[in-house]
């Protein structure tokens, strides 16, 4: 691929959840790589660790009950001389980390109802990276926020900034959202379930702005998701994830023509089609039974026990994700089973 | 906002004509009857007639709380019968020292109670939890005659460093009035802050899960700007208005601790004016307290607005 060293650098990542029932691990050696200006989705059901490995990267997660048990996440940001370095983000200590957070890496939540703090204008919610990273002054923090609400097409944005967030509607607030994540112009921003809460065409309209921004910006994006949809319109890269590891991964276009993982053809099978025809109509699938208990993971392929295409190999050795014969290089897939063949001999149907 | 002040300060006269009603009505409950306690040893019919007919205490209820509500609107509280002293008169006496006394009790309290209410909610499960959790149990269990007893005991009587009792108007001597009031304060805020610490931690804890501090966490703000600027104000509500409510209490005079101390507040005057059956000094203090209960609540309504903007247009 490219030369330079990656943006993002992931090797392994572990984290587990002590729960009274027991450890809970919810992510299991997941291992990938963002470049500059790269938008990857990563896609799974809830529990699948999509969340929970990139709040885990950023210190976001709860500890206790949270414990990141292994791995290394290197991210090639500035270090405190100002030089590019790539540094290793669960190693650094939280006062360097918040560093990080919020000035190289901008993150938006899912709901923007209850993410902007409810008591502060929005003024002062956009202002506040700017002032504790950027280093700026009141009255330059504040027309930088205005600004920032002119960049997510808030209209009327000198007037808005003194208004506080329930005086915003849900969109308009997942954009006041976007401009805190894009504030001090991060490399990276993450968008965590950024339109899940919000109506279709209301989502239409963040995506498309997340695109322009990125079109103005260059930023890299890490947008998690269970939408295949948005991933489709917007990501360069898909990443599908289940019980906590990385199960396809490669371009979009490769990944969602030819999905060579069981699990990644039924989410694409589980998707309404519009441009089919009345009488090609047929009934929507699901993927059959619920994911592992992550307190005791099946051994082998943790999706074995829901596959139809299941080998008895999979029931006791977990495949590695490794490069997909026969496709673009980059799509890689965790799967004993050779899927394209089992669903040209007929099986699953 | 003026509005919304306006709309509550109207509906706090009804609520006041309601208090001195009721407060009216259940003194007639009380056994014992003013003319024959003022009458002296030798119960004279024609004294105690004579003194019946003077404060109308032979006109029906209705007509005595006639007589008595149309003073109150000329700014007159009556007469306390057993001093022979307008009520106003020992309102304005006592007020101010039951008023400093709840001041010094709430500082107490928020000194103590909102720190060790955050910090136990910063840190839950820790060894500042607990002890601050262990703090509060005491504060709440410990009854405040005993609490004031036992440190007479310690500093007055084993190390002579406060006085055991008396008042010292801060007029005469600042330092002296302080240090009349530190015990009786204490002891009063002790109780208050083991209560707010409990609503200050519950109100915390619900906060900091907030996804609104995950944000702030995910800009970068360090944990004492997340925890003081982004959960706190989000956290008040509950205890500005447990704290309105406390200092009512507070300034409706505290009985037991200032009966310990001999402080001359609010208290030691309502109790000495219900066992001599003075209903008009009981009435005055019922309509002093309750008028600044409400103005307590409104002030407490303000202040929430103040720290939650979804209020202010309410």
């Amino acid at each position: 691929m490219t030369a330079s060293p990656p943006l993002l650098d992931v090797r392994d990542l572990a984290v587990a959840f002590d729960t009274e029932s027991g450890t809970v691990r919810a992510v299991n050696g997941v291992s990938y790589t963002l470049r500059e200006g790269e938008t990857l989705g990563i896609v799974g059901e809830s529990g699948s660790g999509k969340s929970v490995h990139v709040l885990a990267m950023l210190g976001l997660v709860p500890r206790p009950p949270g414990r990141i048990t292994g791995g290394q996440v290197l991210f090639r940001g500035r270090d405190p001389e100002g030089h590019d370095q790539a540094r290793d983000l669960l190693a650094m200590p939280e006062r360097h980390l918040r560093r990080v957070r919020g000035a190289e890496i901008g993150m938006v939540f899912q709901d923007p109802m209850s993410s902007l703090n409810p008591a502060m204008t929005v003024a002062a919610q956009i202002a506040e990276p700017l002032r504790l990273h950027l280093g700026l002054g009141a009255r330059e923090a504040r027309a930088r926020a205005r600004d920032l609400l002119d960049l997510v097409r808030i209209p009327d944005a000198s007037r808005r900034l003194d208004h506080y967030p329930h005086e915003f509607s849900g969109g308009q607030r997942q954009r006041v959202m976007i401009a805190i994540g894009l504030a001090c112009r991060p490399k990276l921003l993450i968008a965590d379930e950024a339109t899940t809460a919000l109506d279709v065409t209301v989502q239409a309209e963040i995506v498309a702005l997340v695109q322009e921004l990125k079109r103005e910006i260059g930023m890299a994006i890490v947008w998690i998701t269970h939408d295949l949809g948005v991933v489709a319109g917007i990501a360069d890269t898909v990443q599908v994830m289940y019980a906590g590891r990385i199960v396809e991964r490669g371009p979009v276009d490769a990944v969602f023509s030819d999905p060579r993982n069981a699990y990644t053809l039924g989410l694409l099978r589980s998707l309404p089609d519009l441009s089919r025809d009345r009488a090609g109509r047929q009934r929507l699938r699901q993927i059959e039974g619920s994911p592992p208990d992550m307190r005791h993971p099946p051994p082998g392929d943790p999706f074995a026990p829901r596959n139809p295409f299941a080998t008895p190999r999979c029931r006791t050795e977990a495949p590695p994700l490794a490069q997909v014969e026969g496709s673009v290089p980059g799509h890689l897939a965790a799967a004993w089973y050779d899927l394209p063949a089992l669903l040209a001999a007929g099986a699953g149907r | 906002m003026l509005r919304f002040l306006a709309r509550r300060l109207a509906l706090a006269v009804p609520t006041l004509i309601i208090a001195s009603m009721i407060i009216f009505a259940l003194q007639q409950l009380l056994p014992g009857d003013t003319a024959t306690a003022l009458s002296g040893e030798e119960r004279d019919p024609e004294v105690i007639a004579f003194i019946r007919a003077k404060y109308h205490l032979d006109r029906s209820l209705p007509v005595r709380y006639a007589y008595w509500a149309g003073g109150v609107l000329q700014g007159d509280l009556g007469e306390s019968i057993r001093l022979q002293k307008p009520v106003l008169e020992l309102v304005r006496e006592k007020l101010p020292v039951t008023l400093e006394l709840a001041c010094l009790a709430m500082l107490v309290a928020l000194v103590i109670g909102v720190p060790m209410g955050i910090l136990s909610a910063v840190r839950p499960g820790t060894w500042i939890d607990g002890l601050a959790n262990g703090v509060a149990l005491w504060g709440l269990s410990v009854p405040n005659f005993w609490l004031g007893i036992l440190m007479i005991l310690l500093f007055s009587v084993q190390l002579g460093w406060l006085p055991a009792s008396g008042y010292v108007p801060p007029g005469e001597s600042l330092t002296e009035n302080l240090r009349s009031m530190a015990m009786p304060a204490f002891v009063l805020g002790n109780a208050i802050a083991a209560v707010m610490m409990r609503h200050t931690r519950a109100a915390m804890l619900g906060v900091l899960q907030s996804d609104y501090v995950r944000t702030a966490r995910a800009k970068g703000v360090p944990t004492a700007r997340v925890v003081l600027r982004h959960a706190l104000p989000n956290a008040a509500i509950p205890i500005i208005t447990l704290g309105a409510l406390e200092f009512g209490q507070l300034l409706s005079g505290a009985v037991l601790t200032e009966q310990v101390f001999s402080v001359p507040g609010f208290g030691k005057l309502m109790v000495d004016a219900v066992f001599n059956r003075d209903f008009a000094t009981v009435q005055g203090v019922v309509i002093c307290t309750a008028t600044t209960y409400i103005l307590l609540n409104l002030a407490a309504d303000l202040a929430s607005a103040l720290v939650n903007p979804k209020l202010r247009r309410a």
